[in-house]
């Protein structure tokens, strides 16, 4: 198959891309690739992997012959091994899946380069970051809210499986959610099974409920019926509160609340649930909404949309997006996660390069950085 | 046009050569003399084909014949077996930018080296060697490599004037060869003037960039001046950086001492001047339109080589395309060259009419392409066959097919260019903002407005780094 180009005096060939393998719902073996632009250091996209695993990730063939007999190579096997093709013979293929192990992180992360090459050339480059494994417990407590004279019911959300799917998109970033078992309590607040987040302060609901069997050294998580409190026009699903927030606002522990659904609406699809607690362990790690923009000045683009940390956790509408509805973008799915959700839902990608013109980027050694400071997240 | 064209018997990629087409001589009528007196006819000079090496082949802005020469030299033998006992005269051109005298000396000097080349003269080599003549053409370390190079002499030491006569020598009959690649010149008394003048009056002149093929418009001209980088003015103008042979009539004869052209050597254009048509100022003006010789026929400031290239094939503005092709490993201009390109990679190049070119691609990846206009040419590198077709324009950037050309050219894959954005073009315009230091918005303005163009700020990136 040859490769037909047209040129207007300069015409710049990039033969491969490096992108996800898979376009369904996260997975422990299917890691995001921040190919967010070809900027210093590492010019090329970048994909992690926690040391001791094996992760895979798709090369692509955009500008090249499949039978154009390419090898993957790592710059270093002592950080990063090719455990498939084990001799690094790619397939004669337009996609070519290749698996990488992570050997050594050193005391927190080293960064090597796959490369692509054709002989002796080297066509492509992926950077490779392995990450050592650092283990956060998370403590999930399922809340039954009696209120208004009567009885609560139990939140609906399957812990045990939301808690999976969160351990896969933070399992990419070396970052093992350690699960505690789960523990079951009910409180009392103003309204039946629904915790008001106003006032967000030490004497709210919020609060008290996180300060309702509080376990220490763990993020505690509160899974409860619905969040009251959002501004007209939205539903709140999730809080993620850090330990900073907590002392700012006068409340007594840091944790995350997630909701079942809202007035009207309630959460069917495991993933969504996970998508707004690994979300709100984002925020319990420091990490900030992308670029901190809030709603209703969120910001628009495709990536954010694939951030784990956009604010939005779903657009309204059905694919294809229609432009603009409720000034919402992106027009386009590109999050990697697939249709199957049908509403359009944020990404899992927790961000490996820093762009320089953004103020809140490198997600991955931001929250790394936080489990590891003396203090701790917690 | 098209008859021009027609009448190009061979073509390379840097240069080409053709018959003219012939001229009749109005008849002569002879009246008879009333007293001792005589009547004296004098047959016009008529040219009957010429010879082209394109800019290409020289070093830049330097009169050093590189070694891709003996393509055209074998051209060149094949043409003079079909006109053996035509006369031959060297015009060497440059493009109109800088001045008339730094011109004549460049243009002068091109035309000197393909003479002592053809003649064997090591002595006129020397010259250009030692002497830049005040001009930026500095032979120096890179031709001594280059020769050594090209004749697979891998000694480093540096050269004297009696060590050059011998490379020098080498290196003519290594690339000034017949299409046997047997050695290949043409004596000096084989030239119009005969080689009679020591300077080389009627075999050789440099024409400063009086006698350009093309002439951009104004609006043309005032882009280019405005851009800081000169590389795709350059490029334009390589058309008119070029040496001519013209072969004349058999048996035509000069008295050197009334040949209108200043020697090679004369940095004066005042003889120049001369000959130019009485309407010189405005040929060489950049006028509303763009220009060429071989449509417009007034590009030439000198009636006298207008003459003389009348219907000549080897004029024509348009008989040769140059285009870049740069393998990348990554998208857009960040890093270094040796980062971001593929560089001293095999490839091959095919182009339909001429020989198959082997080469390294450069420390950036770039696959240099010059090919007559109309050729197909396939690009064989890293086990894929290129097929690459030069495009004259571009969609307009208020498009968003215009933007996804942009995005192709620089690397990015857009997906198809058929103006209809998806997520293909959505991610690459992202990744044209980050890494440009631009906010990541992915260009709201045209998301709110699908079916419009791009934003002007978009748009002004875009042609910031392509120039178009």
């Amino acid at each position: 198959m040859s490769v037909s180009q047209e040129v207007f005096k300069i015409e710049r060939i990039v033969p491969l891309l490096a992108k996800r393998a898979v376009n369904g719902e996260p997975d422990a073996t299917h890691p995001d690739v921040d190919d967010r632009g070809f900027l210093t250091p590492e010019f090329g996209p970048v994909v992690s992997v926690t040391q001791g695993k094996t992760v895979t990730v798709r090369l692509s063939r955009r500008k090249l012959d499949d039978a154009a007999a390419l090898t993957a190579v790592s710059t270093d096997t002592s950080v990063f091994t090719i455990a498939d093709p084990a001799d690094g013979k790619l397939p004669n293929t337009t996609d070519m899946d290749v698996q990488v192990t992570g050997v050594n992180g050193g005391t927190d992360s080293k960064t090597e380069r796959l490369q692509v090459k054709f002989g002796e050339f080297i066509l492509f480059e992926l950077h490779v970051t392995v990450f050592k494994e650092l283990t956060v417990d998370v403590t999930p407590h399922a809340i039954t809210i009696n209120g208004g004279g009567a009885n609560g019911t139990a939140p609906v959300a399957n812990i045990a499986a939301v808690m999976q799917k969160v351990q896969d998109i933070w399992g990419h970033y070396g970052i093992k959610i350690g699960v505690k078992p789960t523990r079951s309590s009910t409180v009392t607040f103003g309204t039946v099974n629904s915790v008001n987040s106003n006032p967000f302060n030490g004497s709210g609901e919020v609060s008290q409920l996180l300060g309702t069997d509080h376990v220490p050294r763990t993020i505690n998580a509160y899974f409860v019926g619905q969040i009251a409190g959002a501004a007209p026009g939205l539903i709140t699903l999730g809080l993620g509160i850090s330990r900073p927030t907590a002392t700012a606002h006068g409340m007594s522990n840091p944790g995350i609340i997630l909701a079942d659904g809202g007035p009207g609406f309630a959460r069917s699809y495991v993933m969504f649930w996970a998508n707004d607690l690994a979300h709100e362990i984002g925020h319990f790690f420091t990490l900030q909404h992308v670029e901190n923009a809030q709603i209703p000045n969120d910001r628009q683009d495709s990536w954010s949309r694939r951030q784990l940390m956009q604010n939005r956790n779903e657009l309204a509408g059905v694919s294809p997006f229609p432009a603009n509805q409720l000034n919402n973008r992106p027009r386009f799915n590109d999050t990697g996660y697939g249709l199957g959700q049908a509403r359009g839902r944020r990404g899992c990608m927790v961000t490996l390069k820093h762009l320089p013109q953004l103020h809140f980027d490198a997600e991955a050694t931001t929250s790394r950085a936080t489990i590891n400071s003396p203090a701790g997240p917690f | 046009m098209s008859d021009s064209t027609s009448l190009v018997n061979t073509s390379t990629a840097g240069g080409l050569t053709g018959d003219h087409p012939p001229k009749t001589l109005p008849p002569v009528l002879v009246a008879p003399a009333t007293a001792d007196e005589k009547n004296l006819y004098k047959d016009p000079l008529i040219t009957v084909a010429c010879w082209r090496m394109d800019d290409i082949r020289f070093e830049f802005d330097s009169s050093f014949v590189g070694p891709d020469a003996a393509e055209e030299f074998k051209l060149l033998a094949v043409l003079r077996k079909k006109h053996p006992k035509a006369p031959l005269s060297i015009f060497g051109h440059a493009d109109p930018v800088g001045d008339d005298i730094y011109n004549k000396k460049l243009s002068g000097r091109r035309a000197r080296a393909i003479y002592g080349l053809l003649t064997r003269d090591t002595g006129m080599w020397e010259e250009l060697f030692s002497d830049s003549e005040g001009i930026n053409d500095k032979w120096g370390d890179n031709a001594i490599s280059r020769m050594r190079s090209t004749l697979g002499i891998t000694d480093t030491t540096p050269t004297t004037a009696g060590t050059r006569v011998t490379l020098f020598q080498q290196y003519m009959e290594k690339i000034c060869i017949d299409i046997d690649n047997k050695p290949f010149q043409v004596p000096k008394g084989e030239f119009l003037g005969k080689g009679a003048s020591a300077s080389g009056i009627g075999d050789m002149q440099g024409c400063s960039e009086f006698n350009p093929v093309l002439m951009f418009s104004k609006a043309e001209n005032d882009k280019f001046a405005a851009d800081k980088d000169k590389t795709a003015r350059n490029s334009e103008n390589a058309p008119n950086r070029r040496v001519l042979i013209l072969f004349f009539k058999p048996g035509s004869h000069i008295d050197i001492g009334k040949w209108p052209c200043p020697s090679a050597r004369d940095a004066s254009i005042a003889k120049c001047r001369a000959r130019f048509w009485s309407d010189f100022a405005k040929r060489r003006q950049f006028q509303a339109l763009h220009r060429e010789a071989d449509q417009t026929h007034d590009t030439f400031a000198c009636r006298f080589y207008d003459r003389l290239t009348s219907g000549s094939p080897c004029e024509g503005a348009k008989k040769i395309v140059t285009f870049k092709v740069i393998f990348q490993r990554f998208p857009g201009l960040g890093g270094k060259d040796e980062e971001r390109g593929i560089g001293d990679a095999p490839y091959t190049l095919r182009v339909t009419g001429l020989p198959d070119k082997t080469d390294k691609t450069e420390k950036d990846g770039t696959v240099k392409v010059v090919m007559p206009v109309g050729s197909a040419a396939i690009i064989e590198i890293f086990g894929t066959t290129y097929e690459v077709s030069p495009k004259d324009s571009i969609e307009a950037l208020n498009t968003i097919q215009g933007v996804q050309r942009r995005l192709d050219m620089l690397g990015y894959h857009p997906g198809a260019i058929d103006g209809t954005v998806g997520t293909d073009t959505d991610d690459s315009v992202l990744k044209l903002q980050a890494d440009n230091n631009k906010d990541t918005d992915g260009d709201q303005a045209q998301a709110v407005n699908p079916t419009g163009p791009y934003s002007q700020a978009t748009q002004d990136l875009l042609k910031s780094l392509i120039g178009e």
